[in-house]
This record gives structure tokens, C-alpha cells and sequence, in this order.
């Protein structure tokens, strides 16, 4: 599996790119305090929106904060959101969708519950989420969580579906191999690929969605800096610094780039038929 | 006696896709109301205001129902809803629908301006990308794809606004005119928004088309269109973007919800009065009602879209008619 990945890495150079300025931010996430030279909250007055400079290198708000300082810092909860969201949408629909694939009866319950779900445009669903927990990184999480959720679930049910008519399954199970077994052995292990490529696309979607929610007044409270809010707040002054938008604005599209990249690359990778088509 | 047996053969596939959409607008609905229900705090306390004895908010709350069951308030609800009732705003003490109704003419503007823009965008990159796989321009067309997924509609929306309307001021940089006060500054004020918008929207579009076109023209028949010496655009388009119009129309349709959280946003970086920026206020006053609505309204249109879409296939594919 490991090999496999990095072969594919090798032969698709964008999503090694991607692969590479992801992990950059990554590390420049839990390292925020050793990159950033200016405590992000801290205010001051004379300095109030600067132009980009040495000490200030993307500039400084409306109330004097580091504008630098303040979008590593946001790098963590971008980061963070990303990968919780990714790993329990994953998690979670890959259990939605196995159930699904396999008992018939909860199969008809849950897929409607999930195309109900989907009718309703994701970010709608996650802003009334939040807006009945409260903006906190929590409950922006779980939102964003819910609404990915039956994507994936359809993803694992029709995948898993496919694979019950194949021979080798019908072979394990007149064998009289157990449910959990087959399951565990030759379900979720054909699931890997496509369910690594889907977790690469929810954790762009999360990233953007923590980024809109928060750029609205819906998500990420003022109080810890993520580019969401960052933006928001530059919103007003846009006219006279736009630097406090830009910057934020071009780290956050170049992250969900790169995983948008990443993404392809691996399907790319995992899929023949997509080979030498982009 | 065949005609009339086609038509009777349409006319139940157009029932049997209604009939299917019901439960998904049930269960919308379902989850649209439990969000309320679920909301904190209590309406009858905020109504009834801050002197208000306990009695007195009992009174409210049995008045307003809220002391019924889930199914009782449920049924109410979706009872009022048919009947064109989403309730009452908790900050203005006015009915949603009004609220709305006075906000849809932006929404439906940009909606509909930014889908143009996203379509004639896509439509020829997708088309030309697949005629020539592999060139500059399919390339091109694809790397702007990707880019358009990567990029945030409010992030484009800056960048055009700095160019456009400050670095170069030949654009208005945000406000909205009604359509009523002539077309001239009704367009000013749009292009920009729309351009954001659509620009995005035609990421996925683009990409779809290309796709769609690249399996339609590896077939016999587009060999045969070429061979017998037809100009390069009639088989593009009369034979080819022709069938694969189905999956480009699908995806159209799909995008839409896309396009409905894009317009939230592009309502909130240009200062447009549309029903998105009605969802931002009502979002930070915690509005409930207001939010419920206008989720129900974009849902239910999305459906209702998707639902105009699948009955379209018709015109596009004879086959799918019988």
C-alpha cells in the first residue's frame, strides 16, 4: 500500500508537489510559535495597518496585529479541521456505508436520510449547524463533519455493492467465510484507494468551508486567528490595506490547491482510466 | 395509436420522477424543522421580552404551540409552509416570506448572471479541450479547472475588486441597483459579482464537458461525420457537444448548490441585499426562522432544479422518452 503510493507519487509530479507544500504547512502549523516573530494577539496601536515590511512581512491590521503572525497561526486551525473532518467523514461513512451495503433494510432508511441530506447545499447545512451549537472550532467541525458524510457513505455503499457480485467474494462466502471476516479481509481492503483519494477531496472541501463559515461570521470565534476570520476582519479596511485580505486569501488557496492536486494525482494513480487524461 | 403510446410513456416518466422527488422534499423538510426544534434558547422568553413573568411566557409558548409535541409542531409547521407561512422573523417580528420575497430579485440576478458567465466559459473550453487532448489549450483549460475548485469565490471576488474598482476604478466596488433603475448601472454593479461567480462555477463545468466530449467523440460516428467532409465545428457541435449534453446538463444542475453558497458570499463581499446576506444577518442575530427559511427555499429549489433537469433528458436523448 505504502509502495504503492510512493510509486504513484513518482510518476505524477503535481500531486508530489502538492504532497510537498502540504507537508510544509503542516510543519509550519505545529511550529507557529517558533515561525511566528510577533505574538499573534498582540495589539499595537501605533502600528496599525502597516504595509508589508521587514518586521511586518504581510502587514498589520486595523488594530496593529502581525498579519504574518496571524495567518501561521491560522495555518493550525485550517490544518486541524481538515484532518479531523477527514478522518471522521471517512471513518464514519466508511461504517454508514459497509451497513448500507449489506443490510438491506437499513440500507432503504439510511440512503434516503443521506439524500435528504444532500439536497440541502453543504455550506447551508453546516452555517444552521453552527448556528445552533455556537461558533466554536468544535461545532464547525462536527458541521462540516455532517454535511460530507453522504458523499462518502454513497461512495462505500455503491463500492461495496459492486464487490458482493464479484467471484472472490462469492467464492469466500460459499466457502462459509463469516460476514466480519470477509468484511475485514476483502471489503475495506479494496476500499482503501478510492476512500484515501475521497479523504484528500473532503479535507479541500473542509479547509474551504471552515475557511467561508468563519469569512461570514458563522464559524472560527474572532478570538483565535484562522483565515477565515483573518479576511472577515480585513473585510472593512480592504480599500485602504489590502494586504490584510491578500495574504491570508492566497496561503488558503494555495493549501486547498495543493490537496485538490494531491487528490487528482492519487486518483490518477489508483485509476488507470484516468491515466494521461488531465 | 404509437404517437399516442410515447406520449403515455412520457407522461409517466414525468410522474414517476415527481412522485420520486416528494420524499426527498419530506425529508428536507424533516431536517430543516428539526434544526429549529433543535435550536437553543426559547422564542416564547425572547417574544414575551426581559419583564415578562413566568406566566406570562407559558401563556406565549402555548400560544405559539411550543408546548405540543415533535409531530404536532412538525405537522403545523409543514401545514403553514404549504400554505406559503415560514413563520415569523424573531428580530423584526415580520413573516420570512415577505423578508425574502423583498430580497429575491439580487439573488435571482446573480444566480442567473453568474451561471451565464460560468456557461459560456465552460462550454467552448470544454469543447476545445477534448477536440485537441493533450495541447496547450487542453492543459490550460484543465489547470484553470483545478484552480477553480482551489480558489474561494471570496477570495477571486477581492482580487477582481482590487483590479477593477480600485487599482483601475471602472467598476463600482460593491452595492447592488434594481433592474428597475435601468439596465446600465444594473449591469455595472453585477459584472463583477457575477464574473466571481461564474468564473468558479465554470471550473467544474469545463471539466465535465470535456469529459463528456472526449467519450462522445472517440465513437463511429463522429469518424463517419468527419470522413464525409463536414466542417470541423458542425461535428463539435451539431454531432458531438449535441450528445453529450446529458452528463453537462447533470452537472449543471449538481453545481447549483455550488453556486448557492457562492452567492451567500458574493452577496457579503459586494454589499448586495439579496437573500445570501438576508442568511449572513440572520446568522448573527440568530434569526432561526429566517434561517430555517431560506435554507428550505434554496433547498427546495435545488431539488426542484435537479427534478427539471432529469425531465429535460428527453429533449436531449429520444431513447430516454419511451
Amino acid at each position: 500500500m505504502n509502495a504503492g503510493v510512493a510509486q504513484a507519487m513518482r510518476r505524477h509530479r503535481g500531486a508530489a508537489v502538492g504532497a510537498a507544500l502540504l507537508a510544509a504547512m503542516a510543519l509550519a502549523a505545529i511550529a507557529a510559535p517558533l515561525i511566528a516573530p510577533i505574538d499573534p494577539q498582540l495589539i499595537a496601536p501605533f502600528d496599525r495597518l502597516q504595509d508589508p515590511d521587514a518586521r511586518y512581512w504581510f502587514g498589520t491590521d486595523q488594530i496593529g496585529r502581525d498579519v504574518f503572525s496571524r495567518t501561521v497561526y491560522g495555518a493550525r486551525v485550517s490544518m486541524m479541521v481538515g484532518c479531523v473532518v477527514a478522518l471522521t467523514a471517512i471513518f464514519s461513512g466508511l461504517v454508514l456505508g459497509l451497513l448500507a451495503g449489506f443490510i438491506r433494510w437499513v440500507d432503504g432508511i439510511l440512503m434516503r436520510v443521506m439524500d435528504g441530506l444532500m439536497a440541502i447545499p453543504s455550506i447551508l447545512l453546516a452555517i444552521a449547524l453552527v448556528a445552533i451549537s455556537g461558533p466554536s472550532i468544535r461545532s464547525i467541525v462536527i458541521a462540516i463533519t455532517i454535511a460530507e458524510v453522504p458523499r462518502v457513505t454513497r461512495l462505500v455503499r455503491g463500492q461495496v455493492i459492486a464487490l458482493r457480485g464479484q467471484l472472490f467474494i462469492e467464492a469466500a462466502t460459499t466457502a462459509g467465510t463469516s460476514v466480519p471476516v470477509i468484511l475485514y479481509r476483502h471489503i475495506v481492503p479494496n476500499l482503501l484507494a478510492p476512500l484515501l483519494v475521497q479523504a484528500s477531496y473532503v479535507f479541500a472541501a473542509a479547509v474551504m468551508t471552515e475557511a467561508v463559515l468563519s469569512f461570514i461570521g458563522a464559524g472560527v470565534p474572532p478570538e483565535t486567528p484562522s483565515w477565515g476570520n483573518i479576511i472577515s476582519e480585513g473585510r472593512t479596511v480592504f480599500q485602504l490595506a489590502p494586504h490584510i485580505v491578500l495574504f491570508p486569501s492566497l496561503v488558503l488557496s494555495v493549501m486547498v490547491l495543493s490537496v485538490n492536486i494531491l487528490g487528482d494525482g492519487l486518483r490518477d494513480a489508483f485509476d488507470p482510466r484516468f491515466t494521461g487524461q488531465r | 395509436m404509437c404517437a399516442a403510446l410515447s406520449v403515455l410513456a412520457m407522461l409517466e416518466y414525468v410522474l414517476r420522477r415527481i412522485v420520486a422527488t416528494i420524499p426527498v422534499l419530506l425529508l428536507v423538510a424533516i431536517i430543516v424543522f428539526s434544526l429549529l426544534y433543535l435550536a437553543p434558547g426559547d422564542p416564547a422568553a425572547v417574544l414575551a421580552g426581559d419583564q415578562a413573568s413566568a406566566e406570562e411566557i407559558a401563556r406565549i409558548r402555548s400560544s405559539l404551540g411550543l408546548d405540543q409535541s415533535f409531530l404536532q409542531r412538525f405537522l403545523q409547521w409543514g401545514g403553514g409552509v404549504l400554505r406559503g407561512d415560514l413563520g415569523q422573523s424573531v428580530f423584526s417580528g415580520r413573516p420570512v416570506t415577505s423578508l425574502i420575497a423583498q430580497r429575491l430579485e439580487p439573488t435571482i440576478a446573480l444566480t442567473v448572471l453568474s451561471l451565464l458567465v460560468a456557461l459560456l466559459i465552460a462550454i467552448p473550453l470544454g469543447v476545445l479541450a477534448a477536440w485537441r487532448p493533450g495541447s496547450w489549450l487542453d492543459r490550460g483549460a484543465m489547470g484553470f479547472a483545478v484552480l477553480g475548485f482551489s480558489v474561494p469565490v471570496f477570495v477571486l471576488s477581492y482580487c477582481l475588486i482590487l483590479l477593477l474598482a480600485v487599482a483601475l476604478p471602472v467598476l463600482p466596488v460593491q452595492g447592488y441597483k434594481p433592474l428597475m433603475d435601468g439596465i446600465g448601472p444594473f449591469l455595472r454593479h453585477m459584472i463583477l459579482p457575477a464574473f466571481a461567480l461564474g468564473v468558479l462555477n465554470a471550473a467544474l463545468i469545463a471539466r465535465t464537458t470535456r469529459a463528456a466530449m472526449l467519450e462522445v467523440l472517440r465513437q463511429d460516428y463522429i469518424r463517419t461525420a468527419q470522413a464525409k467532409g463536414l466542417p470541423v465545428m458542425r461535428v463539435l457541435i451539431g454531432h458531438a457537444l449535441k450528445n453529450a449534453a446529458i452528463p453537462i446538463v447533470t452537472i449543471i444542475g449538481i453545481s447549483f448548490a455550488m453556486l448557492i453558497s457562492g452567492v451567500v458570499v458574493t452577496e457579503t463581499v459586494f454589499n448586495i441585499p439579496g437573500v445570501g446576506r438576508l442568511t449572513v444577518d440572520a446568522i448573527l442575530r440568530r434569526d432561526y426562522p429566517v434561517i430555517q427559511g431560506v435554507i428550505l427555499l434554496f433547498s427546495v429549489a435545488y431539488v426542484l432544479l435537479n427534478l427539471l433537469i432529469d425531465l429535460s433528458y428527453g429533449l436531449f436523448d429520444p431513447r430516454i422518452r419511451l
